[in-house]
């Protein structure tokens, strides 16, 4: 046979000179860089470029992309498995170094295992030689190196040890203790085959072996790591030897179950045990299977290949031959590439199944549907093959495989003591999963249901974010001004003597500024006089009276309408001779901007009101005096732009603010408390919206594609730039200021405690460390060390109870209590309460209908009710629908608050998702719109935020599940 | 292996003069199976790339490849006396008619299959190299929410490939994913090697800029 051409793919032959001719030279280069790249290599480019200066320009345009297409390629590649992307190891060697070679143990993933004697300390070991495809990427052997060195620092009775590892004449390998036992898979293929009905007491028989023919077998068929999966004398003999010994034991068969079942849990509780100390010392398994389990003939079980059984980066898939041996006892998460200490739980807990039933626990032998099967679905319970299996047997095992880790035992040690909690017949931590849920994480794995659901949880942390804006700009608005509130009813006569009043004044005011201040102050003492319960009217006394813009009725918007024309009027005229009056004024324009929801107008008036104050000599008003006010503004203002989503100014205020605070020689309480009010704005923007949303970062790194101006551009959607930079750059960024947000929390929590020593029943001073308490869990609910968090949350929560219980009628404290509710999850993954949340939100609404706060609160906690129980019911699309109804009426009243705009857009974007999934994408597509319409209004003059843009992509993927229905819905094909 | 220019001009290659001088004396047809053999790593890097996302979890590349080698083995004789296209090409060709076929009838037999359409991912057609450029080049998904984003970003790529011409896109893909080399892909393109290689480079030029952009 004449040599056959070899594949192009596999050569450089079109680089060489001779065909180069009239090719491109870029080109040739561009092969040659793209097979370095296949043969497993990292060509750097910059070789490139000094070698071939004269095409530099053209290499750095075109190597990049040839780069990211050769990856993907790859990718591709290995997402088929496809056995061309296979190396095999085929090495006939005789010595390694130190090493003698007795025999080949099995052929694995990574390479093939030898049984060998190590010759300077004449022992026998396990040698297991890397496949040259790791080896001859220097990226992946470094990575083995380092993993070898790790695997090699754990000392466990359970762990296989490693002993070293090293290089010879090119060939890396490893040495570890060479077990004389059978691996797992063996025994539950051994147990299979006996077809004993008492499989158990074979097992057990065989798992307590004191036989002696059974201990030659087991000597004959010694494997240390990989056994040869053909093991091919072992299965029928050690059958045949333990179908005899099955002979010799005359127990009663459920004594057998039980003894068996025991002595399995026994061995998985070893090798959680394992799993839990490799875990504390950072080192994944990422291959628990039964065929890497040994049990030696004392009966102790050992871990192999720890931290080395899958180091490529692939996961092992394409290199593995056995890939649905392996894939079996993957965890889900394991098929993306994902996979944390949980998935090695789960493999065991497959493992558990497999050796307690003698079935695998998806039984599906061809490797894409398992995938699919294992993604979408629970294994079955193990209770269902063998019925007779204790039902906290069964518990344990379902609770180990959860497709979904956070179902799992959420380390290796719970895992553990259940297992010996089961063992010693006492009860066991995992509960069994109520039907309702089972049904829920089904519909959650369901394919079309489940993106859509992930959908519904990406929002979830949004709306937790976005809840909490516009609920923080609340709770600024309540303490700043105490609270002010009103019943319709009663305050329509008031209503109109404030106007008649107002209109008096109004004539008097004319040219007498005083009267007008009056006339404004009463006005607003009026409306939260209207509202104020007896209790703690005398608290409000030395606080500012304002005005609360969510309360107020249409006759109290008349008459600031009224003063608001007087205001301006007099601060533009008296600006020069009435420097003070006009300062005040201005100060008045802002505040009654902001009570009628005009944000925008009110911070430019504030900020007027800021420099005409700053203006003003010590004869008008003292410095500290000055500058306290300049501080309450400073707040107002920041609060105002957060509430408008403008983080960036609201930033900037707060750091004017901190600079007055620094320049006060003499901190009165009233001014400390100013600081640590602007310092709890400060950490909550941060730990609440500042790590997800930075439109300066946003700006920057989206600059280049923004489309300016044309309005036609609008309505295609620009690229968005890709997440992971932008939350690097973020994450860049917001690593000093994360410090900073600790700083100030802890500084507001000491300036707080430093007040309350002094005035213990200040409610106002209790609040606000309330608040500073939620940050404070908010900054360390991501640690490690969960009790700062812990600690902070009762604290927080103890605070706001006395507070309720103090002032029964007070409803911001109730409000506040039920926002927190809502809100604050303990830890990361704890639930919050929507659910009392809503209760007390609903009772807040029925009694000041108009407060619009309360309505938002009322609208989120319905919302992050149905989202926390995740199903597709008319009863969550009625609650979804109630909050969506709420928050239009929010946004058309209050078109400037961001908050209500991104809440609302999120909530129809869900109960589309809900229409969806119940097949009325009609409804669905109509909601959608609303939704896009809506987002689109809040980035009309600005670009988008990562909130909008994440909303945006949810939308863009709501409106894709929409757009196919026929396709997802096997009842709606046209059955003939 | 023969220089582009030959290639080019004469399609007589060495595989087809290899099955030339064994055919007559080869009743058990080995030696197109050991061509074939040859160029299976190949073809199935084409078959894994070109399939139909929604039938890769019910058809295996090797059945498709084994069909592929039955067309082969019953149509050599008669490809060999007047081969139009090098014996590689002609392969090629038939996998991609083949792979055809095997989507049609999952497609007219098995309806559920098409019920399988995963939401994050636009359903592709086996047809459109930039739709399964794009998708190669967004990479793999991992969760919902980048899904979404990447769902997104195969439309911008999508709309970029779009521009950038068919035969642009096609060279992209036969150099990059079925992994042939230039003198290859000008002859299925049907242009001179020189002129394929400086499209290719132009077009991968063009690709950076449009990626740069996308990640900016």
């Amino acid at each position: 046979m004449s040599p056959p051409t070899q594949p192009a793919a596999d050569s450089s032959e079109d680089s060489s000179p001779s065909g180069a001719e009239d090719r491109n030279p870029v080109e040739i280069l561009a092969d040659q860089f793209a097979h370095q790249i296949r043969m497993g290599e990292t060509p750097s480019i910059e070789d490139y470029v000094q070698k071939h200066p004269d095409l530099e320009n053209g290499i750095r345009s075109v190597f990049p992309a040839i780069a990211r297409m050769e990856k993907a390629s790859r990718q591709q590649l290995s997402r088929s498995g496809s056995p061309a992307a296979t190396q095999r190891v085929d090495l006939n060697l005789e010595n390694i170094g130190d090493f003698e070679i007795v025999r080949q143990l099995g052929q694995g993933g990574m390479g093939i295992v030898y049984e060998a004697v190590q010759l300077s300390l004449q022992r026998n070991v396990a040698l297991k030689v890397i496949s040259p495809a790791i080896s001859n990427s220097p990226r992946q052997l470094a990575r083995f190196k380092r993993e070898a060195a790790t695997a090699a620092r754990l000392h466990h009775t359970n762990i296989v040890p490693v002993f070293g590892s090293g290089e010879e004449g090119g060939i890396y390998y490893y040495a570890m203790q060479l077990i004389d036992g059978i691996p797992l898979h063996e025994a539950v293929k051994n147990l299979r085959h006996s077809k004993s009905f008492d499989f158990e007491s074979t097992v057990s028989t065989y798992f307590s072996r004191t036989d002696p023919q059974l201990l030659h077998e087991s000597t004959r068929s010694e494997t240390a790591v990989k056994p040869p999966e053909q093991d091919s004398d072992s299965p029928g003999t050690s059958a045949e030897s333990e179908a005899m010994a099955l002979e010799k034991l005359p127990v009663h068969s459920d004594k057998q179950k039980e003894h068996y079942r025991k002595r399995v849990c026994e061995c998985i509780a070893d090798i959680a045990d394992a799993l839990e100390y490799a875990h504390e010392q950072g080192v994944m398994h990422r291959d628990i299977k039964p065929s890497n389990l040994l049990m030696d003939q004392q009966g102790t079980v050992w871990v192999t290949d720890f931290g080395l059984a899958k180091f490529d980066e692939n996961d092992g898939i394409t290199k593995t031959g056995d890939m649905v041996g392996t894939l079996r006892y993957m965890s889900p998460e394991q098929f993306s590439g994902g996979g944390d200490a949980r998935s090695d739980i789960c493999s065991l807990g497959l493992t558990l199944f497999e050796m307690l039933v003698l079935q695998p626990a998806y039984s599906e032998t061809r490797s894409a549907p398992l995938m699919k099967l294992k993604t979408e679905q629970a294994p079955p319970s193990p209770s269902r093959i063998d019925p007779s299996l204790p039902r906290d047997l069964d518990t344990i095992v379902l609770k180990a495989c959860a497709v979904d880790p956070k179902h799992r035992y959420q380390t290796a040690g719970q895992f553990r003591d259940d297992l010996i909690s089961y063992i010693d017949g006492r009860p066991i931590s995992a509960r069994r999963i109520h039907l309702a849920e089972q049904a829920w994480r089904w519909s959650k794995r369901n394919p079309l249901i489940a993106s859509l659901a992930s959908l519904s949880i990406a929002l979830l942390i949004a709306v937790a974010v976005v809840a909490l804006v516009g609920n923080q700009t609340t709770r600024a608005a309540l303490t700043a001004k105490q609270i002010e509130f009103e019943r319709a009813e009663k305050s329509k006569t008031n209503a109109e003597n404030a106007l008649a009043e107002a209109k008096k004044q109004r004539q008097l005011a004319e040219s007498n500024f005083s009267g007008a201040v009056r006339a404004f102050e009463e006005i607003m003492a009026n409306i939260s006089r209207r509202g104020i319960p007896h209790g703690i009217a005398v608290e409000v006394e030395d606080e500012e009276v304002r005005s609360f813009e969510t309360s107020l009725t249409n006759s109290d918007i008349e008459v600031l309408e009224t003063l608001l024309g007087f205001f301006e009027e007099f601060a533009e005229q008296n600006r020069a001779d009435l420097s003070s009056q006009s300062s005040q004024a201005q100060l008045r324009v802002a505040e009654i901007l902001q009570s009628l929801g005009r944000l925008a107008e009110s911070e430019t008036a504030f900020e007027e009101a800021i420099h005409s104050f700053a203006k003003l000599g010590e004869d008008k008003i003292s410095g500290d005096e000055n500058r306290l006010i300049r501080m309450r503004i400073l707040n107002e203002l920041s609060y105002c732009a957060n509430r408008r989503g403008d983080f960036e100014k609201a930033e900037k205020a707060i750091a004017d603010c901190k600079d007055l605070f620094d320049s006060i020689q003499q901190k009165s309480p009233a001014i400390q408390l100013e600081f640590a009010r602007s310092l709890n704005l400060f950490t909550s923007m941060y730990t609440r919206v500042g790590y997800v949303i930075n439109r300066q970062v946003i700006a920057k790194t989206q600059q280049p594609t923004a489309g300016k101006g044309n309005p036609a551009e609008k309505k295609t959607r620009k690229p968005y730039p890709r997440r992971k930079k932008v939350f690097v750059a973020i994450n860049n960024r917001d690593a000093g200021k994360k410090n900073l947000v600790r700083r100030a929390n802890e500084k507001a929590i000491e300036l707080l405690l430093g007040l309350i020593e002094r005035a213990p029943e200040n409610s106002t001073y209790q609040l606000e460390l309330s608040r500073a308490y939620q940050d404070r869990v908010r900054i360390h609910r991501t640690s490690k060390d969960q009790r700062i968090a812990a600690s902070s949350f009762e604290k927080a929560k103890r605070i706001l109870e006395e507070l309720v219980e103090k002032h029964p009628n007070n409803p911001a404290y109730r409000f506040e209590l039920a926002d927190f509710l809502c809100n604050l999850e303990r830890t990361r993954n704890s639930p919050t309460n929507p659910v009392t949340a809503a209760r007390v939100a609903r009772e807040l609404v029925e009694k000041w209908p108009t407060v619009s706060e309360y309505q938002a609160l009322y609208a989120n906690a319905q919302a992050r009710g149905t989202i926390q129980r995740l199903s597709v019911s008319p009863v969550n699309r009625k609650k979804l629908e109630e909050s969506v109804n709420i928050y239009r009426e929010l946004v058309a009243k209050y078109p400037a608050y961001y908050a209500y705009k991104v809440n609302f857009s999120q909530y129809l974007v869900i109960l589309a998702a809900q229409y969806t999934l119940s097949d009325d994408t009609e409804k669905s597509m109509a909601f959608l719109q609303e939704a896009e319409d809506c987002l689109l209004s809040i980035t009309e003059d600005g670009e988008d935020d990562v909130l909008v843009q994440r909303i945006f992509a949810e939308l863009n993927l709501a409106r894709k599940a929409a757009g196919q229905p026929l396709q997802d819905r096997p009842e709606k094909q046209d059955d003939p | 292996m023969s220089s582009d220019g030959v290639k080019y001009r004469d399609n007589v290659d060495e595989d087809i003069l290899f099955l030339r001088d064994r055919s007559p004396n080869d009743p058990q047809d080995e030696s197109i199976a050991t061509v074939f053999s040859k160029f299976r790593p190949q073809l199935e890097r084409i078959v894994e790339f070109r399939m139909d996302s929604r039938i890769r979890s019910r058809v295996d590349a090797q059945d498709v490849l084994q069909e592929v080698f039955l067309n082969a083995k019953s149509r050599y004789r008669s490809f060999i006396e007047k081969p139009a296209v090098s014996l590689f090409v002609w392969l090629r060709q038939l996998t991609l008619q083949v792979l055809i076929e095997f989507q049609r009838a999952h497609f007219r037999k098995k309806r559920t299959v098409q019920k399988e359409i995963p939401i994050n991912l636009p359903a592709v057609d086996q047809s459109d190299t930039s739709q399964l450029l794009a998708r190669e080049l967004v990479g793999q998904l991992t969760s919902p929410s980048q899904a979404a984003i990447k769902a997104e970003e195969i439309d911008h790529l999508n709309a970029a490939l779009e521009s950038m011409g068919e035969t642009d896109r096609e060279i992209l893909a036969l150099r990059h994913f079925e992994q042939l080399s230039n003198s290859e892909v000008a002859e299925i393109i049907g242009i001179k090697p020189a002129a394929a290689s400086n499209r290719y480079v132009r077009a991968v030029t063009k690709l950076g800029e449009i990626m740069d952009r996308l990640e900016r």
